[in-house]
């Protein structure tokens, strides 16, 4: 009896971590499962050990982006993140450049993430560095000027990019105010008006430890890194995070936008509102993405293979935390894009209104869960989606659950969501290229 | 070989990924690497076949038949049922096409690889081209090279390679000679694949999560009973020097100018590949591009400089991209060529400069190396670019392999990277391209 008894107890102890956790705790299946703990100043860490490579990735995550920049002083969040890598002196860029080290900047619309990029054996060095300049950036008119410049430089690239293009124009027919990449780079009013009084406030109120989260990705072992971080990043000033700018999506003013441009080929994209961020939702999108437009052999690949009115389709989530929004796109010779348009929509009005069969949906899961460990397979990217997932307001832990949750959707579930969020009175038609007398307006059932 | 690609082919005593390297009797040469991190596998197959095969009558038919092949039923009846099939097991598959080589690359997961490398096996060696999937990817292809000419920095790649390699199998553009695409049959094609496509001008690369005798067994049984044929070898002569400086001008309604500069540059098997693959890297990527600040130092307005090498087995090219305001064109021209005149004595490394001075100098040729480790190191996570550098390395490669790649990094030396840049940078013909915002359109 008393064996018996302790063997249920060892049992008991050994799934207890489980049981506890219940809900989105299931079994980690990306690479080793992450530790976290948080510095004395407050800044949150998640780290995980990948013995594959002697290098270390460390995406350091800062919320509040452009969806937080103040009314009139679009691109504030960018220039605030950018000015905090500059290299101030020197020796600072001798000592990284002797370290072989890197560093890269992605602004988004939630938050900002640094990238740094590290041997393993030059990462204590590294971030020595480049903590002294993240938690100290020296703001002067002479540095505010250079990067105003290398603004107006991103601006210019943004609208040379087609798929750029479309998603800063998209932000601005769905979003009540400049977000989501509406103005990232900001324009020539807000770039005038922002001051280094806008600057420090900023810096003051998001530059915090606990409003920031860094991704460790190391073959170098918790023991090594925990108190390398202490030491490095204790320095940052404490503080809490600050509540996000309210924000909310609109009803476009018009069902079609059309932007001229003299190109060869015409982008058209149709694009619909999808629910809430969630953990559910998140993995419905990504599910419903991959599906309709991700690779070869995709929902909509018969634009391609039966009509050749493309060299390729493709869907993309923006998964914003207020509202993410689904686009379907193609590029057509100007000279057909009417008829791509009329293809794209009938296809995805088919989608809406009869679904996906059950095999089909098998067939989709397995693509999509492979897709998720191939763009997941390098630690760089890894480090980012799990960053991704902190920044947007959900969990890292999702990362590792993913394909659990994708196993969970049901085909009633999958099909009730697809007539819901693809139902033709909610799309947007956006074209980009040249001008045409030809048919704009959605031609659904509206 | 794999030591070149720098797979050890020991087992896991040291740790190191278990790796081995065989040709099969019908000269399939092959190369495996265990990797456990994710349960997916990578594998290419690199078939030497290229645009260098082609003539003015077959101008991107070795394009146009990666379509056929990849789009194909394979040895099925259906294209569209065998796309949906593969998505069905997670496989995500592609195809290149570029001078030198053909590649199809697959990644599924690991419970697939069996699966997988038997419809890899299909799609490409099946034999049958359906007339009517031709005429929809001639089509198709019309699609493919609209996009890549509405995009400045691929369409100024394409256009100075074409001036750089003028009269050259390497000056043919992969999509070829609109013309002779429409007019392609079957019947055409097939002549100008069948002595080409054979087992034994390729090389199949696999890394993933297997073991690798399994692997080995499987790659055997499902590729060994190919014929091997006579395969005609592609003689493609090396390039020299080019003779004059050629300067070309258009507009595309783009906001931006983008510059750029050609140079021909060493072939993959040439002794200097390595030290001017350093030698671009430093000149044109990284933290502190050396061009960007000379650039920058003067008095223009440079937003981005970028430099890249391209090797390939007959020639190679050097480009460097720039991105500035139209206004600045000549005088970045000026300071390229005047910087290139003295770059061939230039201080590399700390180690070139008295021991008082060294605390204020720049070393390039330190950091190269440590940025090359670790781009190395990030690039071998991912399966199928590991697989799609060996197939390729396998078929382009023909030096005795010397100790790993980064052993050969850390030989390269500041002399060499001056030799380099003396034999193909300084004082050197260019071919150089304008791409100007419409007039009116620049904002």
């Amino acid at each position: 009896m008393k064996t018996s008894l302790a063997l249920h107890l060892v049992l008991l102890l050994a799934f207890l971590p489980a049981a506890l956790n219940g809900g989105d705790e299931a079994t980690w299946r990306l690479g080793r499962e992450p530790r976290t703990f948080t510095l004395e100043n407050g800044l949150s860490v998640i780290l995980q050990q990948d013995g594959a490579a002697p290098i270390t990735v460390a995406q350091l995550l800062v919320r509040g982006g452009d969806r937080d920049d103040p009314p009139g002083l679009g691109g504030l969040s960018y220039l605030v993140a950018r000015l905090s890598l500059e290299i101030s002196e020197p020796s600072v860029l001798r000592q990284l450049m002797d370290l072989g080290s890197s560093f890269s900047l992605s602004a988004g619309g939630d938050y900002s993430l640094v990238t740094i990029r590290s041997l393993s054996r030059n990462f204590a060095a590294t971030l020595s560095v480049l903590a002294g300049m993240i938690s100290e950036p020296l703001v002067s008119d002479l540095r505010v000027d250079g990067i105003k410049d290398l603004m107006r430089h991103l601006q210019k690239m943004e609208v040379d990019d087609p798929g750029s293009f479309m998603r800063k124009s998209l932000a601005g027919v769905f979003y009540d105010a400049a977000a989501y990449g509406a103005t990232r780079f900001g324009d020539e009013a807000s770039l005038a008006r922002i001051g280094r009084k806008d600057i420090q406030s900023f810096l003051r109120s998001h530059y915090v430890a606990g409003n920031m989260t860094l991704v460790v990705i190391s073959d170098l072992d918790e023991a090594e890194i925990r108190p390398l971080l202490a030491s490095r990043l204790g320095g940052i000033a404490a503080g809490e995070k600050p509540t996000p700018r309210p924000l909310s999506l609109r009803r476009p003013l018009r069902p079609a936008l059309e932007i001229e441009r003299q190109t060869a080929q015409t982008l058209v994209s149709l694009t619909v509102p999808l629910p809430e961020l969630n953990a559910k939702n998140f993995v419905l999108a990504t599910l419903l993405e991959t599906w309709l437009g991700k690779g070869i052999g995709s929902r909509l690949w018969p634009l391609r293979s039966r009509g050749s009115l493309t060299y390729g389709v493709n869907a993309e989530v923006q998964p914003n935390r207020e509202a993410m929004l689904l686009s379907v796109s193609l590029k057509a010779d100007a000279r057909r894009s009417a008829e791509a348009q009329a293809e794209l929509e009938r296809l995805v009005r088919e989608v809406s209104a009869s679904g996906i069969a059950a095999a089909e949906l098998a067939a989709a899961k397995a693509y999509t869960r492979a897709d998720f460990w191939r763009e997941n397979e390098n630690r760089e990217r890894r480090a980012a989606t799990l960053a991704f997932l902190e920044g947007s307001g959900l969990s890292y832990r999702l990362g590792g659950s993913f394909a659990q949750r994708l196993d969970e959707i049901g085909l009633e579930e999958f099909n009730d969501f697809l007539r819901t969020w693809l139902a033709p009175a909610r799309w947007f038609i956006l074209r980009i290229g040249p001008a045409t007398v030809e048919r704009t307006e959605v031609t659904s059932d509206k | 070989m794999a030591l070149a690609c720098g797979l050890p082919l020991s087992g896991a005593a040291d740790q190191r990924p278990a790796s081995a390297y065989f040709v099969l009797d019908n000269g399939l040469q092959v190369l495996l690497q265990e990797k456990h991190d994710l349960p997916l596998t990578g594998m290419t197959l690199a078939i030497d076949l290229g645009t260098k095969d082609e003539s003015d009558a077959t101008s991107g038919y070795a394009h146009l038949l990666e379509h056929m092949l990849l789009f194909g039923a394979g040895a099925g009846t259906d294209s569209e049922a065998r796309l949906a099939e593969l998505r069905g097991h997670g496989v995500a598959h592609n195809a290149h096409t570029d001078h030198d080589l053909m590649t199809f690359e697959v990644s599924c997961p690991a419970a697939e690889s069996a699966w997988a490398l038997e419809q890899m096996r299909q799609a490409v060696f099946s034999g049958r081209l359906d007339p009517q999937l031709l005429e929809r990817e001639k089509r198709v292809i019309g699609e493919e090279i609209l996009q890549l000419r509405d995009d400045p920095a691929y369409l100024g790649r394409l256009m100075v390679m074409e001036r750089l390699f003028a009269g050259h199998p390497y000056g043919r553009p992969v999509f070829g000679d609109g013309s002779a695409i429409q007019a392609a049959t079957i019947e055409q094609l097939q002549a100008f694949c069948a002595p080409r496509l054979v087992v034994n001008r390729c090389a199949l690369s696999l890394i993933g999560d297997f073991t690798l005798a399994a692997m080995e067994a499987e790659v055997r049984r499902n590729w060994g009973a190919m014929p091997a044929a006579t395969a005609p070898a592609a003689d493609v002569p090396v390039l020299g020097r080019l003779e004059k400086n050629s300067e070309h001008e258009i507009a595309l309604d783009v906001q931006e100018c983008h510059l750029f500069f050609g140079w021909r540059a060493p072939e993959f098997n040439h002794e200097q590949r390595l030290p001017f693959s350093l030698l671009t890297h430093i000149l044109g990527s990284g933290l502190n591009p050396l061009l960007g600040g000379v650039l920058r130092g003067g008095r223009q307005q440079v937003e981005r400089v970028d430099m890249s090498y391209l090797p390939m087995r007959s020639g190679g090219m050097a480009l460097l991209h720039v991105i500035l305001k139209p206004q600045d064109i000549r005088g970045v021209r000026n300071e390229v060529a005047a910087f290139l005149s003295r770059v061939g004595s230039f201080n590399f490394s700390r180690e070139d400069v008295l021991p008082r001075e060294r605390m204020y100098v720049l070393d390039y040729l330190e950091s190269a190396r440590n940025q090359m480790e670790y781009g190395d190191a990030n690039f071998r996570e991912g399966t199928l670019n590991l697989s799609l550098a060996c197939s390729r390395f396998l078929l382009l490669n023909r030096a005795p392999v010397k100790g790993s790649y980064l052993d050969s990094v850390d030989k390269v030396s500041s002399n060499d990277l001056r030799r380099a840049a003396g034999k193909f940078l300084s004082g050197k013909k260019w071919v150089m391209l304008a791409i100007k915002p419409l007039p009116g359109k620049q904002q």
